[in-house]
């Protein structure tokens, strides 16, 4: 046919570069850092404090203690195991970036019984565990690294399962060193970029086999 | 959580809670429908951009908004809010000179997929096209507009492929599809698998699912579509040029018109609503329920005709066994008797030389041991013989000038000559057939043809269990086809990536029959 053809290969793949004349106002390229935004809650406890814990289960590391009455930035939310506090019974967790972990929303006022924050994932880190938390795993944003943990001398190892946004994975960290000991990892996702992530319990083997995993969860690097 | 009623939390448990919620000023980020301003997103192009079904004046634009496309709710990342989705369509991929903009809304219970249908547009050219939403660019497509009804065209070259399982390789072929720079790219089915693979070698699958559940809801269908979307080459090659997209039964489930275990209507519906929200079809295929319009037909000037056809909905159940009787039934049918008619009718008129039937399974005869009294495959076209006498009778008694099958399914590359009776090996040539192999689904089990069997089936002219896909060049004179294969699936290193034409055949126009290239 008589039709003219561009050259298309850049078009083809990926890193196309956007026009910067002519049509869309090039207001474009929103920073990932705008999605993200914090709500306040207030630690309310019978005095004690509060534990933070690594992954949003009662079972899962208390990595350290928050203040009650203290004032905490809940940066996102998510659905754990269901822990009866002063204000009621709940699983929701709140996820407060500034303390490295998760803490029970029924420790914390809100002013809200529901969501007053967007689903974890945010862009500023977040963690799962499995199998009662015999296996957990983080996802730090800020560099870009997982970090599995094994905490339960179950003769399972620890290992986070990741997929990337060019379609391939999973990728594994694990934690093989046994009860106790962790990994931490670079994972190669590019600023703003996605991943997908499941904590599990299993054996490095070739091929790996995996007795528990979490439900999976996308967070995004920062 | 809040501090108040602790005392009806305590007394109506999960019900006051909600009604204690539900009474609760929204949050500026949820349930944004009604709210100026939806939530920040991240970057929600990542599953690339897509147009198909061009007309002489159309062509559909595809996206869909997913950030976070492995979530297993199946609304990748999005939150429950309308997105307003500007498109555009330029003359030039710097988008210099646009011809037609506009913009849309993504919601939820389309998952938010947009599918543009601009009219107006030239005829047998091509376009770039783009979108924006919630401040970020997707990545710049290109696409084309088929030729005015009725004008000479030259030559029209396209590719086709089927079969992607996920888990079974890197879809090398879509490399070699963007490689060749083709004018349409024709899908043939089995686009998702509805389950994780089962194969035997399982050592040498690449990838794994995400989600690995099979798909038996809306929202893993769509989360099992996403992750498909996810692949850069596959995205290259919907970025490159229009396809025309059909499914076969993966897309649902395993032969989900069979006699033992047909799909329930609810899990049709969820499988024909996740395809569609993720295919560049036109709003003439949004599904009703469990039903869906997939067949229909795309002129390409004088030079060629596409049917595009759905041999899975309308289809008899599939029978069992050897004994022809059923086999050979004239009231089974794999097409159903409106998109019979609906083919038929079309055959009537000969607007173009080339008519290309794009569909699911094989069209020609394979009967093993050469006996007319057993019969097998009754998943293919063997298994609705009537049918295929009623198609191919019907080509032959309207003068159809130069009829050729594309098929996919069988995960290996053939070419047949077609006839009327198979078991005469002296029965006139009516038409072709070319069956592209898989992208990636395995056939580890698939042994050579032998000698025996070919001999019993003088009219298959190929046979090759690779990967790969197959390259049509068609002129006036000759249609050329270009059986394609990839190196090994299995490994992802571009160093190692071979991808070679291994067979080609010509068919002459007003000359039926395969010639070796």
């Amino acid at each position: 046919m008589a039709m003219k053809r561009s050259k298309l290969r850049r078009l083809a793949g990926f890193g196309v570069v956007l026009a910067a004349i002519g049509g869309f106002a090039l207001t474009a390229g929103v920073p990932a850092s705008a999605v993200s935004s914090t709500v306040p809650g207030k630690v309310q406890t019978a005095g004690d404090p509060l534990n933070v814990r690594r992954a949003p289960n009662a079972a899962a590391t208390a990595v350290k203690t928050v203040a009650n009455g203290a004032t905490v930035a809940i940066e996102c939310q998510t659905t754990g195991s269901s822990v009866a506090g002063p204000l009621g019974t709940t699983t929701i967790w709140d996820y407060v970036p500034a303390l490295g972990g998760y803490v029970s929303d029924g420790y914390v006022q809100t002013g809200s019984d529901g969501r007053v924050a967007p689903d974890c994932g945010t862009g500023t880190g977040s963690a799962q565990c499995a199998a009662s938390c015999a296996a957990e795993g983080v996802f730090r944003s800020s560099d870009a690294h997982f970090v599995a943990y094994d905490t339960n001398a179950d003769g399972s190892s620890g290992v986070v399962q990741y997929w990337l946004s060019d379609g391939s994975g999973p990728y594994y960290v694990w934690a093989s060193g046994g009860n106790g000991t962790s990994v931490d990892k670079a994972a190669p996702v590019g600023k703003g970029k996605w991943v997908f992530y499941k904590v599990c319990t299993g054996h490095n083997t070739s091929p790996p086999t995996f007795a528990g995993c979490s439900a999976g969860l996308t967070d995004f690097a920062a | 959580m809040g501090q108040v009623n602790r005392r009806s939390v305590l007394l109506g448990g999960l019900a006051a809670v909600t009604a204690a919620a539900a009474t609760t000023a929204l949050p500026s980020w949820a349930n944004a429908r009604t709210a100026v301003a939806a939530p920040a997103i991240h970057d929600p192009f990542q599953l690339g951009i897509a147009s198909g079904d061009p007309l002489p004046d159309s062509v559909v634009l595809w996206t869909r908004l997913a950030p976070a496309p492995l979530n297993a709710d199946g609304f990748g990342g999005m939150p429950d809010a309308t997105y307003a989705v500007d498109w555009e369509i330029a003359n030039d991929e710097a988008f210099s000179s646009i011809v037609q903009s506009g913009s849309v809304n993504a919601v939820r219970a389309s998952a938010h997929s947009v599918h543009i249908e601009p009219t107006g547009l030239e005829p047998a050219r091509e376009y770039f096209y783009r979108f924006k939403s919630a401040g970020y660019i997707s990545p710049v497509g290109r696409t084309r507009t088929a030729p005015a009804a009725g004008a000479a065209v030259n030559q029209l070259k396209y590719c086709f492929t089927s079969c992607q399982h996920w888990e079974e390789g890197w879809y090398h072929s879509y490399k070699g599809v963007v490689r060749d720079d083709p004018d349409l790219v024709l899908f043939l089915g089995d686009y998702i698998y509805e389950k994780p693979s089962g194969r035997k070698k399982a050592e040498l699958n690449p990838r794994r699912l995400a989600v690995p559940s099979d798909t038996t809801t809306l929202a893993l269908y769509r989360a099992r579509h996403g992750q498909h979307k996810t692949d850069v080459d596959l995205q290259g090659a919907h970025a490159l040029a229009p396809w025309l997209v059909v499914f076969d039964d993966h897309e649902v489930m395993n032969n989900w018109n069979s006699t033992t275990s047909p799909a329930s209507a609810a899990r049709k519906g969820y499988g024909f609503q996740a395809f569609y929200e993720h295919m560049p079809i036109r709003s003439t295929a949004k599904p009703i329920g469990s039903s869906i319009q997939l067949y229909r037909q795309f002129l390409w000037g004088n030079l060629a005709r596409f049917h595009m056809m759905d041999t899975r909905q309308f289809r008899s159940a599939q029978v069992t066994g050897t004994a022809c009787g059923p086999y050979r039934d004239t009231s089974r049918t794999i097409t159903g008797t409106a998109q019979e008619q609906w083919l038929l009718k079309a055959f009537d008129t000969h607007p173009a030389t080339w008519d290309f039937l794009g569909q699911q399974v094989f069209f020609a005869q394979r009967d093993g041991d050469g006996d007319s009294a057993t019969c097998e495959s009754p998943d293919s076209w063997d298994g609705y013989q009537a049918s295929r006498d009623r198609i191919t009778q019907g080509w032959i008694d309207r003068g159809v000038p130069n009829p050729v099958v594309l098929t996919g399914d069988v995960h290996r590359h053939w070419a047949a000559d077609l006839r009327k009776d198979y078991f005469d090996h002296s029965d006139p040539i009516v038409g072709s057939e070319l069956v592209t192999t898989s992208v990636t689904s395995n056939s580890d089990d698939a042994a050579p043809p032998s000698a025996a069997w070919l001999a019993n089936n003088p009219h298959i002219k190929y046979c090759k269990g690779e990967r790969g896909y197959v390259r049509v060049t068609a002129t006036p004179a000759q249609m050329l086809a270009d059986f394609v294969v990839v190196s090994d699936t299995s490994v992802n290193d571009p160093a190692k990536l071979v991808i070679k034409t291994d067979k080609s055949f010509v068919v002459g126009a007003g000359s039926k029959g395969l010639q070796a290239a």
